[in-house]
């Protein structure tokens, strides 16, 4: 399935398998192999990433909490972070807390990509120092371009 | 319009919007107090709960093998099922606190788990007010139930604001 929504004007969708429109991918690749690093509980959302972001060059490393999530990005040459909040083991927030402590990741960017939608979180992540905040479900060009936009 | 009966409304409304995101239509069907016939046909349901001072309870996802099919092959293998009901849970609470935080009610969610239907069956007939809500699909029915008394005293309108909406993509 394709994935399209209309939802409103700042709206987006998300599609099952993170496959995108065609030529899509060829427009949206990265020059250089890029490590992106995908935390969250569902393997139905790290297969949705690691397909959009997968498709346009991203080499996409998965965990599927905070935990094992701080294991892979220790040593890896990461070039973004995408988090959710609510994991079991360590949220979402708890970890971007530590990646942001640790001088050897602080300054990797870190995108936010949950469901929760209260401002309080947001600005709670913000002053943690995340880069952004992507409310699921989220088309995945839209993911794509935050993407891009975060490791060039 | 009465507080439980204006959340069927919100409720039905965040459902259908969450499968058009999926590219899959669904319609509502009247709001219920007693088990759905089609209930016996669902494949997987998960659970997850929910609190604020104003809205207590918990929501369920029961869904048929059909849906399966309508998501694609990629579907087959059954623990990526699980999974996907499980989120798919999460996104209806989700799209549920999103809608609540404009009447002002705060609503702190557990993530959500797996539950035999059994035992759904037997947590919902402890719950007098849960509302059975169906929803028809090409073929089958998907089924969320939803228990919890809204205190509408507590209801006090204030809009999107500068709160988040599902699908934006906000870059610091």
């Amino acid at each position: 399935m394709g994935g399209r929504c209309e939802t409103r004007a700042r709206g987006g969708n998300g599609s099952i398998d993170g496959r995108l429109p065609e030529g899509f991918a060829r427009q949206g690749k990265v020059s250089e192999l890029k490590n992106v690093l995908v935390v969250d509980d569902s393997e139905t959302i790290r297969n949705q990433v690691s397909g959009a972001l997968g498709s346009a060059g991203f080499n996409v490393i998965e965990a599927g909490d905070g935990v094992e999530g701080l294991e892979r990005l220790a040593g890896s040459n990461v070039s973004l972070v995408i988090l959710d909040v609510n994991m079991p083991v360590l949220n979402g927030l708890d970890m971007l807390d530590r990646i942001k402590a640790n001088p050897d990741t602080a300054r990797v960017p870190v995108l936010m990509l949950t469901t929760e939608v209260h401002s309080a979180l947001i600005q709670r992540a913000r002053d943690a120092g995340a880069s952004g905040w992507i409310i699921k479900p989220v088309k995945p060009e839209h993911l794509l371009s935050a993407a891009n936009k975060l490791t060039s | 319009m009465s507080g439980n009966k204006s959340l069927d409304v919100i409720f039905q409304a965040a459902v259908v919007e969450l499968f058009q995101c999926y590219d899959i239509a669904v319609a509502p069907l009247a709001a219920s107090a007693t088990v759905p016939a089609s209930f016996a046909s669902m494949e997987t349901s998960a659970i997850t709960t929910f609190r604020s001072p104003a809205l207590t309870g918990w929501l369920s996802l029961s869904v048929p093998p059909e849906l399966f099919q309508l998501l694609g092959e990629d579907m087959q293998l059954s623990h990526r099922r699980l999974d996907l009901v499980r989120e798919l849970t999460n996104q209806i609470m989700g799209r549920l606190k999103s809608r609540m935080i404009q009447l002002s009610i705060v609503l702190e969610a557990t993530l959500p788990t797996l539950i035999e239907s059994q035992r759904l069956l037997q947590r919902a007939k402890e719950c007098p007010g849960l509302r059975w809500h169906s929803f028809r699909l090409l073929r089958g029915d998907v089924i969320v139930s939803l228990d919890g008394k809204l205190d509408s005293s507590q209801v006090k309108y204030a809009g999107r604001a500068d709160h988040g909406s599902e699908g934006e993509v906000i870059l610091f």
